[in-house]
């Protein structure tokens, strides 16, 4: 009884592998004849393995929403600075919203291009055709409206890009616009051509993803601006 | 990858500091839900975000941003148990009690439910419950552990053998009426 309360505080040690080599011996040597010690060293790494399966809990979600109520107001992060007077940096997302709208029309206009039954009966098939070629002008004209918008702002703020980003955007663009006039030249010389209108709107896809992409970048390269001397207040404080 | 959150964050870049909060908060939730109890886990929580949208321009890079945020996440929850204990003045909490012996031969404790391990957590003293959670749970070392709490190496063993010894206490099975068998 007494050499288990001189070993006892030992215990938790021992489980934790922390006792020198003549200390672990010592307590082993305990062990092997007294049960009601081994039991409790037993019971000790229990609760420490258990413990160690502790793991992450997901808060309530409303934490978050009153976190960000109580953060500095700013862009739609509400975590950082938020855009530099005088820049059109709500125009670039009001872009890249219209973008995804329109690659969404597309998707499904383009979708149902492509499902186009190839036998059909000469009447369903000139309706179908006609159908579908008033729902692909209509496509086209979204894209390419959006595509406009797009250059405008891209002309007002070309400082916005990387010179060697905004090359390599331009060269990109040029490539795409000649697959997209190849396709409509196609396109009008045999309007029920499946390929023309699968690559006409591959090409428009592919159009409508760099200029979203190039949006979003250059939303990104506003928002690392330095703020104006009337933004929130930078991070100070001790050092951890 | 860590420069490139933290940077993003402090340049406000769009969902940045969401994406760092959905990474990170359900580990430093579950720090401060077990420091400082399930009433003020969630003030707690937002305290320590709060914390780190301030403090964020301070990281270097010199450890992971996990480690980072659990280090600042720490100290936020141990900056509010000793404001508690000033308040409540309970400035001394350690475990002072004097166990009796395991009863019979052999271990008391079966396979232990993790719900019944968080529960029994809860009703441990905060400091006890403090070194267990940073030992045990978290996995620091003793000498992390005393460094945090500003104790010794000693201390920290000897609490957390104490909290190990309450928890098993704890999870004794109940008889049929409840009498810890």
């Amino acid at each position: 009884m007494t050499r288990c309360r001189e070993l006892e505080e030992h215990l938790s040690l021992y489980v934790d592998d922390l006792l020198d080599p003549a200390e672990a011996a010592e307590v082993r040597t305990h062990l092997d004849t007294c049960p009601a010690c081994a039991g409790l060293v037993t019971d000790l790494s229990r609760i420490a393995s258990t413990a160690r399966l502790l793991g992450p809990i997901a808060p309530p979600a409303h934490v978050y929403t009153a976190l960000t109520s109580q953060l500095p107001r700013t862009n739609s992060d509400t975590g950082g600075q938020g855009p530099a007077p005088g820049r059109p940096h709500w125009r670039w997302a009001a872009v890249a919203a219209t973008l995804v709208a329109t690659a969404g029309l597309a998707y499904i206009v383009g979708g149902r291009t492509a499902s186009t039954p190839p036998a059909a009966p000469a009447a369903a098939t000139t309706r179908a055709l006609d159908t579908i070629a008033s729902e692909l002008e209509l496509a086209v004209h979204h894209y390419e409206q959006a595509i406009r918008e797009f250059d405008t702002v891209a002309t007002a703020a070309d400082t916005e890009l990387a010179p060697d980003v905004a090359a390599s955007v331009r060269r990109s663009l040029r490539a795409l616009d000649t697959a997209i006039a190849e396709s409509r030249q196609a396109l009008e010389t045999d309007p029920a051509s499946e390929p023309a209108r699968i690559s006409l709107f591959e090409a428009l896809r592919r159009k409508i993803d760099l200029l979203q992409t190039t949006a979003l970048i250059v939303n990104e390269s506003q928002g690392s601006r330095p703020a104006e001397p009337a933004g929130p207040a930078n991070a100070t404080g001790r050092e951890l | 990858m860590d420069l490139t959150l933290a940077a993003r964050c402090r340049d406000g870049a769009a969902g940045a500091f969401e994406e760092l909060y959905r990474l990170h908060a359900p580990r430093l939730y579950g720090l401060a839900r077990r420091l400082v109890g399930p009433d003020e886990a969630d003030d707690m929580l937002q305290e320590i975000f709060l914390t780190v949208h301030r403090k964020l321009a301070l990281f270097r890079g010199e450890s992971s941003l996990s480690t980072w945020l659990f280090r600042l996440g720490t100290n936020v929850c141990l900056d509010h148990l000793r404001s508690r204990a000033m308040r409540t003045g309970r400035l001394n909490d350690a475990l002072d009690d004097e166990f009796e012996d395991g009863a019979g031969a052999g271990p008391i404790l079966g396979v232990i439910a993790r719900l019944d391990l968080e529960r029994a957590l809860d009703a441990l003293p905060p400091r006890a419950r403090t070194v267990f959670v940073l030992h045990d749970v978290e996995g620091l070392e003793h000498q992390d552990v005393a460094s945090l709490l500003g104790i010794s190496e000693g201390t920290s063993k000897s609490q957390l053998h104490k909290a190990r010894m309450r928890l098993r206490q704890q999870l004794r099975p109940r008889t049929h009426d409840g009498v810890a068998s």
